[in-house]
């Protein structure tokens, strides 16, 4: 039974949150075998998934509220907590 | 990168003068909130100290920080679920203008082209435009669409935490994220590769 584009663009998205079935693999690639626009479908939300997972291993990517810091106050604050903890 | 020498509470001070603002800056945009930003912060400077003997230069130590704040914000979101009243509409997300179902015909396929446009990780990265332009797409999610993907994609939480931490059905969270990742590609469409640096 061939899949729509709908329910393969579905199977996609959940390929990166669970672990498809062989038959559900096989029928999203057979699918993205023969219909290039589920091809770039898939080609561009792994790639954003992959893009944004490796961006904030880190902590915030370049631009991310990148004019905020902890008050002078805060980071005492939390000094304090820290060496009050030993 | 630590430091040596006999007062081992300056090495700490360190660890907050070199990774404090980052972490603030992450749990910033996760909640939204300075004082709790602050408090996740602490948590997280704290439960390092603790958690030490478990940090062997395993990884950076940025790295390392972060997947606790991570942790944090997790545990956050699982205690407001707990303490959230049952039937408060947890069960599924506000979606009335379900994008997905103008993409495809009544037969399911494309209507058009899912966009001619490239991902290029390396040319991305370290944009910093780009980045603002994601979080702006991220701010017009859904409330539950936005907390789910950010678990997922940015926490890189499991889907089971995920799912329990929003109180929903894993079934019902797949639908949610497809519905998130949709959402967002099709506003970085827009915004970036169509009006924004990325079309240049």
């Amino acid at each position: 039974m061939m899949r729509s584009c709908r329910e393969v663009s579905q199977l996609i998205s959940e390929g990166l949150d669970r672990r498809l079935s062989w038959h559900e693999r096989v029928s999203v690639w057979m699918h993205v075998a023969m219909c290039s626009l589920c091809r770039a479908y898939r080609r561009q939300v792994l790639r954003l998934s992959r893009l944004v997972r490796r961006a904030f291993r880190d902590g915030p990517p370049p631009g991310v509220f990148a004019d905020e810091e902890l008050t002078d106050e805060a980071k005492r604050s939390i000094k304090e907590r820290l060496s009050s903890g030993r | 990168m630590s430091q040596t020498g006999g007062d081992g509470s300056s090495r700490e001070q360190g660890w907050v003068d070199e990774h404090g603002d980052a972490l603030f800056r992450y749990a910033l945009l996760r909640v939204r909130d300075r004082e709790l930003a602050e408090e996740l912060v602490q948590e997280t400077f704290v439960a390092a100290l603790e958690g030490e003997s478990q940090f062997e230069n395993r990884s950076a130590l940025r790295t390392w920080l972060v997947g606790i704040l991570k942790n944090k914000i997790a545990d956050r979101y699982r205690r407001l679920a707990r303490e959230q009243t049952v039937g408060s509409g947890a069960s599924h997300d506000e979606d009335g203008n379900n994008l997905l179902e103008q993409w495809f015909d009544d037969r399911g396929m494309w209507r058009r082209h899912p966009g001619k446009f490239e991902i290029d990780p390396a040319a991305l990265t370290d944009r910093e435009e780009f980045w603002q332009v994601l979080t702006g797409c991220l701010e017009e999610l859904p409330e539950r669409q936005r907390e789910a993907f950010s678990l997922r994609e940015l926490d890189e939480r499991p889907t089971r935490e995920v799912a329990d931490a929003l109180a929903v059905k894993p079934n019902n969270l797949w639908v949610m994220l497809h519905r998130a990742r949709a959402r967002l590609r099709a506003c970085l469409e827009r915004r970036w590769f169509e009006e924004g640096e990325g079309s240049k």
